[in-house]
């Protein structure tokens, strides 16, 4: 197998692709893991730590993209306890890096979360790991069992006076408890429905003290940012707002799906499909990309060229997000598709605001509908217009994501639509 | 226009709200300038200049969620709309409530809300006193675009002994879970499952048994929540609405008794910051009202010789109780008598010896304010079960605890359990010594059972724990609704003695209490003034009809000796008499003098003037500061 695009990259988060058992310590460490740990301990005070990360550009890899040392910067001095949450919930559809990361390489994360916490001034650390993710869950604990057992974590870590606990805390199957202050409430053994912001979890967060949520593959970032410097970090994707590799989950109908390790921008959604990918299954026409699970405007086939970092993808009408690519084929009818990514919004929000509850609902009933061929004429102004009433007026951004599929999908495969309402059927095979 | 409010209206959500923050912020809604207090919500800011916003989930007295996005307003300088009830003024804040994007929200929220809300009007119980109609009516789309299917849900289904829930009809603002979890602590109701499937249910299908669960049927912003007893009566527009006191307990929540055609059919809390703060308990609410007219006396009754009673006038039987007391009789009477009753058979009780029924105990007057508690930093119960016997006392007590005070509770009964930091079980009277002393405000209350035999240790027990009538709250308060006005002002028969006046050969039970297990001499006669049942009542040779609480115009005093007003609320039966009026009668028949004072006015002059204390039972019923 040739790659045509040559990418001069060594990969920092997923060195053994297509592993499938754990780096344990002993193997960690010979490869320098736990070296920043050590060497944030030993030489580095708490605040040079966050200044290191700020300096690297890392931006949270879990969807928003917010910088990661502004976000460590935030947790006030005052002495008290401060927390730091994993955010493992990885639901988006199309997301399987963080499960990759935590079965293949649970050491990197935990060095990550343990750094977090010294940056912070915070002893205690809780993985929220999706409860569907049970080797995940389970390896971890393991990870964490052998840390401690070798004084790496726990109390006193390496010898200083530094305490770090880690606890691994289940999920219980809900795409909800990815949104922060939802996390803290299920944390917090309650009903996880997003909390009204302000105040925001760096001020008031599990607990209701100061609070640090970081996505799994960011703080997978932390530990060679520590060891190897800002500067490194800096040589690799495109400084200064898209540094760092990431880790993309292709998938849907191409030939080899699966998590790829890449600096951000180093290459385009087509490279990666052709390249990475292996093209699309049977040689067919893409007629769509989703870049950020369901949750991001679709790209039609004339965007293949974008570079995949996240201004690039923003500049093309989109949002990088998790980097979850899914590519839609010719053979897709796309107001099916629309139909089950709003389905998958209106099965997981949590119900808490009215338009989201009763909106999702709504939009889903409506596309179904016209999938079905009892679509009639106004059904296309009715999603904009409910879709208008949702965007924008809702507690958490899961509302707001699942206006995605519905307005991007209208305003851009309209005559496909249009094509169900004047023909009463779905002009597709069913798949 | 600039407006400055700094007094208690201004009150956030759920603090102490007889204590303002003095800091002050200056704003402008929709061009008017203002000035509230630091901390207050644009909800109740906007409230300051007489605007509105529309809220559904949105209750003052419970933590804001900003759940059902009604109350979005535009706040300049914020790209996106903010919820009015979970933002707090800023300085300088410029806040608009009708530009045309606040307009399109709300009209989207409420379109969103009755999309799959039944159109269920014509049989609903809140339909005229509904805020998800009022808020369509002002803010909401003329027409509906939804042309699908509606969402069926359960409906009418049988929630709890007093509640009725419609699961079509939540619009889940969450409102009733948000009450028990944050005022009685009980979480008797949980929502369940998620999204569009979200439901209000009791954890594991028990029961919703609470004490306080009426209080949801006012809370409910649409007829999802309503009242079984109350179903299908009444339209709110036929109802005469009047000012009364509950006459459950010694709390003395106020209330607004709603009648139809001279029927009470409901009450609904009349909220007092300083008593109830809106919240009734369901001994109040449901218990107190009136006994149907099928079981209860709407005329004289007098036993004839062959033992079967039977009408007669007000005079034959004045004339035929005269007699039965007149050589040997007694009074017993309920704690639930008005003030001005009790001033009357107090006249009497000088000439026949009087007592409670049932016995209540010894008293302790309770001195100290009901709005102190949520100051205290230590609380003492002793062998008081507040939950049972006081409960919306006890949400006070809670309020404390949630603020950082300790609870100690004495005794084996305890529904405060959730609450209590240290719970001494056994006879309340052996755990006296190991209460330790605490710092700061505190109160301590005893049951009157126990005053008898302790009350020089209870004293010296506040004293060691600092309760005081400034700051806290100390004695023990006899638990009918008008126990206190009792103590005050009928001395002798409160410390009178129930043995003695069981031997009487006459004996004047006078109340809504239950006669039925009254165990007098067996030559006893009774002559009965009441408005409860009275058919089973084995010597009663005299029935005569009583006004209820709620048909009569009378004060009572709380425990905390404050005088309140009972309006009335539905006229009683025509041949019915208020309590005092019966016991006037009485009087006069019997030759006891009343001092010339026979009529309401007389007889609130003279209370007035031997208990300066009462001076209140003079004037009209000040509503204190509403929300």
């Amino acid at each position: 197998m040739t790659v045509a695009t040559d990418v001069d990259y060594e990969r920092v988060l997923l060195p053994h692709p297509g592993r499938g058992e754990p780096v344990g310590l002993e193997e960690y460490r010979a490869a320098s893991g736990y070296a920043g740990w050590q060497k944030a301990l030993t030489s580095m005070t708490p605040d040079q730590v966050i200044d290191v990360v700020k300096a690297s550009g890392l931006r949270g890899r879990g969807g928003a993209g917010f910088p990661t040392g502004t976000k460590w910067s935030f947790i006030p001095k005052a002495p008290g306890a401060k927390y730091v949450a994993v955010n493992a919930d990885e639901s988006e559809p199309g997301t399987f890096k963080d499960r990759e990361l935590m079965e293949v390489e649970p050491h990197r994360v935990l060095e990550g979360v343990a750094l977090c916490c010294y940056a912070i001034g915070s002893e205690t650390a809780f993985i929220y790991v999706r409860g569907e993710y049970v080797r995940a869950a389970d390896r971890l604990e393991a990870a964490i069992a052998e840390a401690e057992a070798a004084g790496i974590l726990g109390r006193g870590c390496c010898g200083t006076s530094v305490n770090v606990t880690i606890i691994v805390f289940r999920g219980a199957g809900a795409y909800i408890c990815g949104e922060e202050t939802a996390l803290l409430e299920s944390l917090e053994g309650k009903r996880p429905m997003p909390r009204s912001r302000p105040p925001f979890p760096a001020v008031e967060g599990l607990y209701r003290r100061p609070t640090v949520i970081n996505n799994v593959e960011t703080l997978a970032n932390v530990p060679s940012i520590i060891d190897r410097g800002s500067d490194w970090y800096n040589t690799i994707g495109v400084p200064p707002r898209n540094t760092g590799p990431k880790i993309f989950c292709l998938s849907g109908r191409v030939n080899r799906p699966g998590n790829y390790e890449l600096p951000l921008g180093s290459v385009t959604i087509r490279q990666l499909i052709d390249d990475y990918g292996q093209g699309v299954i049977g040689g067919r026409a893409v007629k769509g990309v989703l870049t950020a699970g369901v949750s991001a405007p679709i790209l039609t086939a004339d965007k293949l060229d974008t570079r995949l970092d996240y201004d690039s993808v923003q500049a093309a009408g989109s949002m990088l997000g998790s980097a979850s690519l899914i590519v839609l084929d010719e053979d897709t009818c796309i107001v099916r598709a629309a139909a089950l990514m709003e389905e998958f919004f209106r099965h997981e929000s949590c119900g808490k605001c009215t338009p989201c509850r009763e909106g999702t609902s709504w939009l889903f009933t409506v596309l179904t509908r016209i999938e079905a061929g009892r679509g009639v004429p106004g059904d296309l102004e009715l999603l904009l217009s409910l879709s208008g009433e949702i965007s924008g007026k809702v507690l958490c951004a899961l509302g707001d994501f699942a206006t995605s599929p519905v307005v991007a999908t209208v305003k851009q495969y309209r005559e496909e639509y249009e094509r169900h309402i004047h023909e009463g059927r779905c002009p597709y095979e069913p798949w | 226009m600039s407006v400055t409010f700094t007094r208690a209206a201004a009150r956030t959500s759920h603090g102490d709200v007889t204590q303002q923050p003095s800091e002050t912020v200056k704003l402008t809604i929709d061009g008017t300038e203002l000035e509230a207090p630091k901390g207050t919500l644009l909800v109740e800011a906007a409230r300051l200049i007489g605007l509105e916003i529309p809220v559904f989930c949105y209750e003052s007295r419970l933590k804001p969620v900003g759940a059902c996005r009604m109350c979005l307003v535009q706040i300049e300088k914020l790209p996106r709309l903010q919820t009015a009830c979970t933002t707090p003024v800023a300085a300088d804040m410029i806040v608009h409530t009708t530009t045309p994007d606040v307009v399109q929200a709300q009209n989207g929220v409420l379109e969103l809300l009755l999309a799959n809300h039944p159109l269920d009007c014509p049989i609903c119980d809140k339909g005229g006193e509904c805020p998800l109609q009022d808020n369509t009516f002002k803010h909401g789309p003329g027409v509906s675009r939804f042309t699908e299917e509606k969402r069926h849900k359960e409906k009418a289904f049988p929630l709890g002994p007093e509640i009725v829930l419609d699961r079509e009809r939540c619009i889940m603002c969450y409102r009733c879970v948000r009450f028990h979890q944050e005022i009685p602590g009980d979480e008797a109701l949980a929502a369940v499952q998620r999204g569009a499937d979200s439901e209000i249910a009791t954890l594991d299908g028990e029961p919703y048994t609470s004490i306080f669960a009426g209080n949801t049927i006012e809370l409910c912003p649409v007829g999802a929540l309503t009242s079984k007893r109350y179903r299908f009566k009444a339209r709110p527009w036929d109802l005469v609405r009047t000012a009364s006191v509950c006459n459950g307990c010694a709390v003395g929540c106020n209330v607004e008794v709603h009648s139809r055609s001279e029927k009470v059919l409901r009450l609904t809390s009349r909220r007092n910051v300083e008593i109830d703060d809106g919240w009734l308990c369901d001994r109040g609410r449901f218990e107190t009202l009136p006994t149907p007219p099928e079981e209860r006396a709407l005329r004289p009754m007098v036993r004839n010789a062959d033992g079967q009673l039977q009408p007669a006038t007000w005079a034959e039987a004045l004339t035929r109780a005269a007699d039965i007391l007149g050589s040997s009789g007694g009074v017993l009477a309920s704690a639930g008598l008005s003030n001005e009753a009790f001033w009357v058979l107090e006249r009497i009780s000088q000439r026949l010896p009087g007592a409670l029924w049932p016995p209540a105990g010894e008293t302790w007057p309770v001195e100290g304010r009901i709005a102190n508690l949520q100051r205290c930093k230590s609380i003492v119960l002793v062998g008081l079960d507040a939950w049972e016997e006081l409960p919306v006392l006890a949400l006070w007590i809670r309020r404390a605890v949630l603020s950082g005070a300790k609870l100690t509770v004495l005794g084996d009964k305890n529904g405060l359990w959730r609450s209590t930091a240290t719970w001494l079980k056994g006879d309340p009277l052996t755990h006296l010594d190991e209460i330790e002393p605490a710092e700061g405000p505190a109160a301590l209350l005893a049951h009157p059972s126990l005053i008898g035999t302790a009350r020089a240790r209870l004293e010296a027990l506040a004293a060691r724990v600092g309760a005081t009538a400034e700051t806290g709250m100390l004695g023990a308060p006899l638990l009918g609704a008008n126990g206190r006005g009792a103590q005050e002002i009928a001395s002798s028969i409160t410390r009178g003695d129930v043995d003695q006046v069981l031997t009487a050969k006459g004996i004047l039970a006078v109340g809504d209490e239950p006669w039925t297990n009254l165990r007098a001499g067996s030559f006893a006669r009774v002559v009965l003034v009441t408005s409860g049942p009275f058919a089973d009542v084995p010597q009663a040779d005299v029935v005569l009809p009583m006004a209820h609480p709620y048909e009569r115009q009378a004060s009572i005093c709380n425990l905390e000796g404050r005088v309140q007003h009972q309006e009335g609320g539905a006229s009683p039966p025509p041949l019915a008499r208020a309590d005092w009026g019966i016991a006037a009668e009485l009087a006069a028949r019997l030759s006891i003098g009343t001092a010339g004072a026979d009529s309401l006015e007389q007889i609130r002059r003279r209370i007035a003037d031997e208990h300066p204390t009462l001076a209140e039972i003079l004037h009209e019923e000040e509503v204190l500061v509403r929300a």
